[in-house]
């Protein structure tokens, strides 16, 4: 600690500054609104963040996994129409009548 | 090399405050802002930017919560810093920060007339004798005489060492002896009314 920091000269400069000159009130109503907004704002951001960023993801894993399924479902549709297709074909070019 | 811990006894608010308690926090702002105010007040002698900065400090130390360490700083240092700054900037911004070899020389006024000055005329010459100063040499007046802070603690904030903060207060007094010299009876006799109110 520095030997100036309790000069009793200093703390008298001090006081007479200040009593000729004293600091304005500090607005301490705005100051404190505007901090606790400040507050409620940077803790209420991530929680938004986090639902935000969750209901994206689910809705990308959800979109890609839909789109996956009904590209499958539909390959598989076209290999069963062409399998029917085939079937059919082969019945038409068979002389079942003959046959039976 | 690594600092010892340091003792803040704002630890357990900030950590309260840290997790989202806003009763926490509130008192955090009812702890610091006042002397947040009279720094910015006094460094920027506009009340609407003292409130800005006095703001924007607070809105930094939310932003730094929650990767506080407990025990490296003491947060009101900190905060003291951050506000000094902001208030350099502004003066910057502005182009009205002096640095210590732009200033002129302090003239020694001569003497004036023995009139006792009246107490706004007292608070004028106060003001303007503040102003005057480079800016860290007010910062160092404001934080060592008005807000009482070791000369450590004023080196912190400024980014100087002690000896630096000590040579910034001696031609700081020094230059507000002079400016002021005309008015020392007042002043004292103002100081001395003061005590006796």
């Amino acid at each position: 600690m520095s030997i100036l920091d309790h000069h009793p000269l200093n703390k008298a400069l001090a006081y007479v500054l200040n009593h000729a000159s004293p600091v304005p009130e500090m607005p301490s109503a705005r100051i404190e609104a505007a901090a606790m907004a400040a507050f409620s704002a940077q803790t209420a951001s991530r929680p938004d963040w986090v639902k935000t960023f969750g209901a994206l993801a689910a809705s990308l894993v959800l979109g890609v996994g839909g789109f996956v399924y009904y590209q499958s479902w539909q390959s598989e549709q076209k290999a069963l129409t062409a399998d029917a297709d085939a079937f059919a074909e082969q019945l038409l070019s068979t002389d079942l009548d003959s046959a039976l | 090399m690594s600092n010892p811990l340091v003792f803040d006894p704002l630890a357990g608010l900030i950590a309260k405050a840290g997790r989202g308690d806003r009763a926490a926090a509130a008192a955090l702002v009812k702890a610091v802002s006042p002397k947040l105010w009279r720094i910015s007040w006094r460094l920027l002698r506009d009340a609407a930017e003292a409130e800005d900065v006095t703001q924007e400090a607070l809105i930094r130390l939310w932003k730094v919560l929650p990767t506080w360490q407990t025990g490296r700083a003491r947060v009101e240092t900190w905060l003291h810093q951050v506000t000094t700054n902001l208030c350099f900037d502004r003066l910057r911004k502005a182009g009205r920060f002096v640095d210590e070899d732009q200033a002129p020389e302090p003239l020694d006024p001569g003497p004036m007339p023995d009139a006792r000055l009246h107490q706004s005329a007292l608070r004028d010459c106060v003001d303007a004798a503040l102003a005057s100063l480079p800016d860290r040499q007010r910062a160092a007046i404001v934080l060592t005489h008005y807000e009482e802070l070791a000369a450590k603690d004023v080196g912190e904030v400024l980014g100087i060492s002690v000896d630096a903060v000590e040579s910034l207060l001696a031609r700081g007094r020094r230059a507000l002896r002079l400016a002021l010299a005309p008015e020392k009876a007042d002043l004292l006799q103002a100081s001395v009314e003061g005590h006796a109110a």
